[in-house]
Formats: structure tokens, C-alpha cells, sequence
């Protein structure tokens, strides 16, 4: 990890509600991993907001700013060509496909889909095949098509009921999948963890990896604030995650 | 020049520090967390996460409420345990040059004894720095510093409640204090009105810094020893500022999250401001 100034080498306004900056990482001497993350300084609020990957490309890094959400992400969304943002990272751990190319399932609901989207471009990289199955409250929030590499099966469930039809689609294409990989936080780790049992007949470590979205304070392991619970204790996002095994996690 | 501080002065070895920027117990974890991030050789000492005899869970999320200025803080005392510490960390410590000061955290004298006991021959730790319970009275606060000191030959500084650490100072140093730490954050809340969910945490941030500064001054006024402040430093000015009122060290916490390299700036940010003024000590 290192504390650098990153440039914005882009801003494009996806939606009137969500922006795509591309930073300028050349300083970076180990580049992101999908799943890892920045701790960005921003003005208008006192901690470090932990920033998200959408793509990572040699020498810059892309992340999906919704506006009006947070007002440090706001702040950050608002940065024009040319202005700098300290950065700290990459921080924590990040997806791991081990072993072979085969069936890569992405599971996610909110923002913090765009995560995943690097992950998608190295495994369709990588030889997997890829689908991709969202949720998201209104169509406003939804992560764009046109972000997504084309060789990704995208579905999507929009609404008030979207994780309910989220599960519906999960039940036909768990099956499919030699691995999941998911964000999306509290209320859709416990349905994913009930559906791969079900379907799956039980939940074996490593066939799903989940990315714990969880307040943090300093992004480095240091202040103990992003507790996650696991089978093995305690475990900090920033540090041992953010990305973890969901057979591990106590939910 | 010379930024050199003792805050042991009355203890047969002394603690000379390099410096007096440290980081807070609790915002640096156990100093090896911002390697690579933080110059950590160049800090006067490392003051650890707070510990307990045995590893502490903590509480379940949320543990932080985000506030103007500042954070509503409560992990519920989660640490990995004394055994942990000096099984796993304690050795790279001793490798170090930086002085390591062991903060104990516990409930009662005899708590904190058996913390301060199984430190005897332990290489790594300089000293120990005791959080006091917020609700300990005086004489308990100096049961809790005596029974340590029976335990250690190391130097004792103790942690004292921002609120109650004029009232407390006396008795920590009869009861065998090297130097006293103002002080431990103050409680605050935060209230969810949708779900009435309560976050009872400690506010750390800049918002605590006027709070900070009575209570030193406070404390300087009444009492002879080494007073190392906490609470809200962010700049080099809020360091002098302390320093102007008589505090002999002072520690950075949440700062160093925001800005890692906070206590560093701090550091040479002192050493400009003597310089220019021709000041030859930090005191």
C-alpha cells in the first residue's frame, strides 16, 4: 500500500446521479486487485472514504460514484480532469480465482456492484464464462450495460422486490456456477448462504467469496472499527477482507 | 535543538523519548499496521491498541457514527489478548528502536496486575500506559496504579478520564505513576429516531480538543509529573498549543487516519517552530 495523489484522467457522467472517474495510478507499484480498495480523502467530511474498483487497467483505475448518496463520495464525484485526490492502497484483499477456467456466477445489489466488474474482465480473461445477476431498487442505481464486458450474461432485477426476484433468478443459475463471487451487503449474503445450500446440498468453503461492505475507520487494520463476524472470531474487513469466504462468515 | 523528552523522570532507568509525538492508544494498532505508511522510526514512542489479559471480542457493528469534526467510537474493547501480543508482536518490537508503551486495559487492580506480571522479562516493552475505567474513584485509580507498580519495574504512565482526570492525578502518581496521559475520550451518543437504535461510544476528533486543553491545564497546574496530552491533536498548532501549557508530550489519534502522516508532519512541524525561536528544549 501507498499514499499517493491520483489525477483524474477522465469524468464521464453516466447518469445525472452517477459518475465514472478514471484516476491516474501510474505511481502505484502493485496494482488493485478486484475486490481491494482506496481509502480517498475528501473534503466536507472527516474520514477516508473507501473506494471501489470498477476497472482496472496498467497505470489507472475507474470507480462509479453515485451523487447525493454520501457527501464525501459527492465530493469526489464532483473532482474535474485534472484535479488530484489522495489516495491510500490498494488496501485489504480482494477476489482470488484459483484453479481452472469454468462457470463464474456474480451476485450483487446496489452501487457496490461495480466491484465486480474487474473481476469479470479477468476471468472472462482467465477462460471463465461469466454471468452476472443484479438488484437494484430503482433503475437510476443500476450499473450500466455498457460497462460490462459483452461476454457477460447480465440479468437484472429492478424495484422494490428485486431481492426477492434476485432468488429466483439465483435458484436457476446456481447450479451453473463452479463459483460465486458477491457484493451486496447485509441483506443479501444470509438469502445467497440459504439458496446454495438448498441448492447446492450445503455450503463448502471456497465455492463462494462475498465482499462485506462495513463503515470503516482507518482502512489498514489499525482501529478496529470494521468488525466482521466469522466462524474463526473477529475478523477486520479492512485487513482480512474486505472480501470473504461466505461459508466463513457467521450469518 | 534538542526534542528529546523524559516522561519518566522519577523512575531509576527513565523513559527518554527522541520526541514527544506518539499516536494514541487505540488509533495505531500495535505500530505495525501503517508500515510503509508512516515513518514510524521517526516517532517518540508507539502506544498500543489497549489490551487485556484475555482477548476481547468487542460488540457487535455498528461500532462508529461519523460526525462533524470528528466520530462517535465503540469497539467494545476488542483486542487479541496479552499472550497474543507478546507471543506475536512483542518479538518484532524488540528488533525496533522506537519505544514500545504497552496501554492495559482491565477492570480492577488485579486485573492489571496480572497484565503487568506476565511482563517481566518480555523484550520490546518499555513501558506500560493504564487506561482507567471511566467510572474508577480516586482511590481505586490509585489501587489499580499501586498494584501495578508492585508487578513492574517499567515505567507507568496512566490513562486518565478526560472529565475526572484532575480529580484523579493526584492519587495515580501517589500510587506510583511515572507520568499521566489527558486523557481518555469522553462518552458521547448517537440515536437512530427511525429504528431508536443508540450508539454509546467515546468522541474522538477535533471536536474534543477544547475539551482536551482545560483539562491539561488542569491537570498542570495541580500536580508535579510529566503530563502527555490527547485529545483532538490534528496540526502542529494544536501540538503547540499543548505544549504551551505545559503538557511534556502529546499523542495524535484518529488524525492519523485522516492524514497518516500527521504524527511525522507533527514532529518536524516542532522542530521548525524551536528553531525559529531559538528554542533549545521542547519543555
Amino acid at each position: 500500500m501507498q499514499q499517493f495523489e491520483a489525477s483524474v484522467l477522465a469524468r464521464v457522467t453516466l447518469r445525472p446521479t452517477l459518475i465514472h472517474l478514471t484516476f491516474d495510478t501510474s505511481t502505484l507499484a502493485t496494482p488493485p486487485a478486484p475486490g481491494q480498495f482506496f481509502m480517498a480523502r475528501c473534503e466536507g467530511v472527516y474520514l477516508r472514504r473507501p473506494l471501489f474498483a470498477c476497472r482496472i487497467e496498467p497505470g489507472r483505475v475507474a470507480a462509479l460514484l453515485p451523487l447525493g448518496q454520501d457527501l464525501g463520495l459527492t465530493w469526489l464525484a464532483a473532482r474535474q480532469v485534472g484535479e488530484a485526490v489522495d489516495l491510500i492502497g490498494p488496501l485489504g484483499r480482494g477476489f482470488a480465482l484459483e484453479g481452472p477456467g469454468g462457470n463464474l456466477l456474480l451476485v450483487g445489489c446496489g452501487s457496490g456492484i461495480a466491484s465486480l466488474l474487474p473481476l469479470a474482465e479477468e476471468a472472462l480473461a482467465g477462460g471463465w464464462a461469466v454471468a452476472l445477476l443484479a438488484a437494484f431498487e430503482r433503475p437510476d442505481l443500476a450499473v450500466p450495460t455498457a460497462l460490462l464486458p459483452p461476454a457477460v450474461e447480465y440479468q437484472m432485477a429492478l424495484g422494490g422486490a428485486a431481492l426477492e426476484e434476485l432468488e429466483l433468478l439465483l435458484c436457476d443459475a446456481l447450479p451453473w456456477a463452479d463459483r460465486i463471487c458477491a457484493t451486496g451487503g447485509e441483506n443479501l449474503y444470509p438469502r445467497l448462504a440459504a439458496a446454495i445450500r438448498e441448492s447446492r446440498l450445503g455450503l463448502r468453503p471456497g465455492l463462494a467469496r462475498v465482499l462485506v461492505e462495513v463503515p470503516m475507520g482507518c482502512g489498514v487494520g489499525a482501529c478496529g472499527v470494521c468488525a466482521v463476524e466469522t466462524h474463526r472470531g473477529l475478523r477486520q474487513a479492512c485487513h482480512h477482507g474486505p472480501v470473504f469466504d461466505l461459508a466463513e462468515l457467521a450469518i | 535543538m534538542n526534542l528529546a523528552v523524559e516522561l519518566a523522570p522519577d523512575h531509576k532507568q527513565g523513559l527518554l523519548l527522541a520526541n514527544p509525538v506518539m499516536p494514541a492508544a487505540g488509533s495505531f494498532g500495535y505500530g505495525l499496521e501503517y508500515e510503509g505508511l508512516v515513518e514510524v522510526e521517526r516517532l517518540g514512542a508507539i502506544v498500543t491498541t489497549p489490551t487485556t489479559l484475555r482477548p476481547q471480542r468487542g460488540r457487535p457493528q455498528p461500532r462508529l457514527q461519523e460526525l462533524e469534526g470528528g466520530l462517535l467510537l465503540n469497539t467494545g474493547g476488542q483486542n487479541p489478548g496479552l499472550g497474543w501480543v507478546l507471543r506475536e508482536v512483542a518479538p518484532r518490537w524488540a528488533r525496533g528502536r522506537v519505544p514500545v508503551i504497552l496501554n492495559v486495559a482491565g477492570r480492577g487492580p488485579m486485573e492489571f496486575a496480572q497484565v503487568a506480571r506476565r511482563l517481566g522479562d518480555v523484550q520490546g516493552v518499555w513501558g506500560l500506559e493504564l487506561t482507567l475505567p471511566d467510572k474508577v474513584g480516586p482511590s481505586e485509580a490509585q489501587e489499580i496504579v499501586a498494584a501495578v507498580r508492585a508487578e513492574t519495574l517499567l515505567p507507568v504512565w496512566a490513562k486518565l478520564p478526560l472529565f475526572r482526570a484532575e480529580e484523579l492525578a493526584e492519587g495515580c502518581l501517589e500510587g506510583g505513576a511515572n507520568a499521566l496521559t489527558v486523557g481518555l475520550p469522553p462518552l458521547g451518543m448517537s440515536i437512530d429516531p427511525e429504528t431508536r437504535a443508540r450508539l454509546l461510544g467515546r468522541l474522538c476528533g477535533r471536536m474534543v480538543k477544547p475539551l482536551a486543553l482545560r483539562a491539561v491545564d488542569a491537570v498542570v497546574q495541580r500536580v508535579q509529573a510529566p503530563i502527555i496530552a490527547s485529545g483532538g491533536i490534528h496540526t502542529i498548532e494544536d501540538a503547540l498549543e499543548f505544549l504551551a501549557l505545559g503538557a511534556s508530550a502529546i499523542q495524535v489519534g484518529s488524525a492519523t487516519w485522516v492524514e497518516p502522516g500527521a504524527m511525522v508532519r507533527i514532529v518536524e512541524g516542532i522542530g521548525v517552530w524551536m528553531e525559529e525561536r531559538g528554542v533549545k528544549e521542547v519543555k
